[in-house]
């Protein structure tokens, strides 16, 4: 079975002075993103957990062609995105979508729910008829948990958990086969957060869509993903099934991000001997040399800063930047 | 209204967490202790310092109050610092204004409290600038700041919501550290569950300006009886457990400005009956634990 993406060893550099720079010799370049490769399947969800500055947000926006990237490729069920022309580039950018962190900052606030949800239908369908528009726009709305009586509402009439939902109803009404979320629950409330959690999962089953989705919030992640990729300073430190995460992971950082998400019950987390990494992400523009995790990693050693090391296959599905921590406990010999 | 009859209490040393979503009134709750409310609020009821009345007190003392005894630190430190200005100048303000302090003695008790907090090299990095901190060391600084006068109340109004998960947990310590080192009641206002069962001794749970649940955090988590506090567990994942569903709670949080008769959480409740509409339920049980609901008690 092909795979429906296939992110292949790609870089996406910035220029210093700001914006990206597509093929520009000069050297006062950093690179965002530095040889990440995945592979996302039909129906699947991929977690994609860092800290700011990991480099995660990049990642998408190049696979949506929002950035150009400088090295790799990007395929999609099987046709080079690079090599194709703007036209059907177009075609193929219909099957993906997005959904952003700040659902009320993400609608403009000038057009009504309706004319917001509308909006991708008109861009890539235009011989579709306003009938027809309307009909589609009533029917998303009503499956994301949105009355159609409020299509001439503007977002400003909307609490946090509906204009998620509104921008979920965009995201929805091409009928993609991939959903981009960026951090989608990280600026709602608690009680609002499994709603949309549980909505997404529900239209995922419903009408087959893969998900990639980011988060800082291993707990949120861990909950919705098949797998999960584990990203610092622009590179992929591991990578795995999100079942195998808390017994098999074993990339330093990895474990750091693990032991720094609280359980919300004081009897455990009080118990729980919290050894927190040191210091915080370096600069993006100046990082260290070798495995990008070493100024933090409690583990380090001299070699670890002389070159990157390779992304291996640890054990089924599970794949690891680390050759001096422990094998993963399910694959120790003997 | 948007806190309405809360109640609760702080001793030297402990840790209070105040719980609740955005517009439950936890931030106004701290805002009406420190006396910082904005000129259209008008707190109502009593707050004692240490024994004493300090609702209405006129702005010189309260100001003193804010300067000497009660410290407060906010979610975005980059937005509290002055970006025009050296951490040095801003840190030594406070220091010769309100104690016969020389610019070379407040300096190097400067110098003291940013070790304190862990700040490398803290001789050289006192003359830079805010931008040139990441928001892990610049919420250090705060807190550095608010300690120098040796406050006995540290307000924390989600101290951790703008950081790094792995910057989180070190300023959690850090918090640790202080109320030990230095006895300092800390009230924390956060939505964040995990953050409050790290660090807090007791914790009110708040909702639409009430007081729904508080008592001993160990109590709290492990036999909430408030059917808020239960959905509200049960809406957040947990790293550490394998469950399948997530139950969210249905509906929004009322808007603050709206008040309604009953308990605030009626509309959103699983376990309505009629005298919830109608009249809001008294709070029942003791400072280890306590609730306001019409149901009957299980635990």
């Amino acid at each position: 079975m092909t795979a429906l993406l296939e992110v292949d060893n790609v870089t996406v550099e910035f220029s210093l002075r700001g914006g990206p720079v597509p093929g520009s010799p000069s050297r006062d370049r950093f690179a965002a993103l530095e040889g990440v490769s995945l592979e996302l399947a039909e129906r699947e969800t991929l977690g994609i957990v860092g800290e700011s500055g990991s480099g995660k947000t990049t990642l998408v926006r190049a696979i949506v062609g929002m950035v150009p990237i400088q090295k790799g490729r990007i395929v999609w069920k099987g046709s080079d995105l690079s090599g194709t022309d703007p036209d059907s580039r177009r075609r193929i950018r219909k099957d993906m979508s997005m959904i952003f962190q700040n659902p009320l900052a993400s609608l403009n606030p000038r057009m009504t729910i309706g004319q917001i949800i509308a909006e991708p239908c008109q861009v890539h369908e235009p011989h579709a008829s306003r009938a027809e528009i309307r009909r589609r726009v009533a029917e998303t709305m009503e499956r994301v948990g949105l009355a159609p009586a409020l299509v001439n509402r503007y977002p400003h009439e909307f609490s946090g958990g509906q204009c998620q939902r509104v921008g979920i109803a965009r995201a929805l009404i091409g009928r993609p086969k991939l959903i981009i979320c960026d951090e989608p629950v990280a600026a709602l409330d608690v009680s609002i957060r499994a709603q949309i959690v549980n909505l997404l999962k529900q239209l995922q089953d419903e009408f087959g869509i893969s998900l990639i989705m980011i988060s800082h919030d291993l707990s949120v992640i861990r909950h919705v993903s098949h797998r999960i990729m584990v990203m610092y300073l622009g590179h992929v430190m591991e990578m795995l099934p999100s079942g195998h995460l808390l017994q098999n992971s074993c990339h330093p950082y990895t474990r750091a991000l693990i032991e720094s998400v609280p359980i919300p019950d004081p009897s455990i987390q009080k118990a729980r001997e919290m050894r927190t990494i040191k210091g915080e992400l370096p600069s993006m523009r100046n990082p260290p040399s070798g495995c990008r995790f070493t100024t933090r990693c409690p583990i380090a050693r001299d070699r670890c800063g002389d070159s990157r090391p390779a992304l291996l296959e640890a054990g089924p599905g599970h794949w690891l930047a680390c050759p001096y921590c422990d094998p993963p406990p399910g694959l120790k010999t003997g | 209204m948007a806190v309405d009859g809360a109640s609760l209490d702080i001793h030297p040393g402990e840790v209070l967490a105040v719980v609740g979503e955005s517009g439950s009134g936890k931030s106004q709750t701290a805002l009406a202790v420190t006396g910082l409310l904005a000129r259209n609020g008008t707190p109502e009821g009593s707050i004692l310092w240490e024994g004493r009345e300090i609702l209405g007190l006129p702005e010189h003392r309260l100001a003193r109050l804010r300067s000497e005894e009660i410290a407060m630190i906010f979610q975005n430190p980059m937005t509290c610092l002055n970006p025009y200005l050296r951490i040095s100048t801003q840190m030594i303000e406070g220091m010769t204004l309100n104690r016969k302090m020389t610019r070379t003695q407040a300096r190097s008790a400067c110098i003291e409290m940013l070790e304190t907090v862990q700040i490398a090299d803290a001789g050289n990095r006192i003359d830079m600038y805010p931008h040139e901190f990441s928001g892990g060391m610049l919420q250090r600084i705060m807190i550095a700041m608010s300690l120098l006068r040796r406050p006995r109340l540290l307000i924390a109004d989600e101290p951790t919501t703008a950081l790094d998960v792995t910057v989180q947990m070190q300023i959690v310590q850090l918090l640790e550290h202080i109320r030990r080192q230095y006895d300092t009641a800390i009230m924390l206002i956060t939505h964040d569950l995990g953050l409050v069962a790290s660090i807090s001794d007791r914790i009110s749970i708040m909702y639409n300006g009430q007081i729904m649940e508080s008592g001993l955090a160990e109590n709290v988590f492990s036999r909430p009886r408030h059917p808020y506090t239960r959905a509200l567990l049960d809406a957040v994942p947990r790293i550490d457990q394998d469950e399948k569903i997530l139950r969210g709670i249905a509906g929004d949080p009322p808007d603050p400005a709206s008040r309604t008769p009953g308990c605030p959480f009626h509309s959103r409740c699983a376990y309505r009956m009629a005298p919830c509409v109608e009249h809001r339920p008294d709070t029942l049980g003791s400072r280890e634990h306590a609730h306001a609901c019409h149901l009957p008690d299980e635990t």
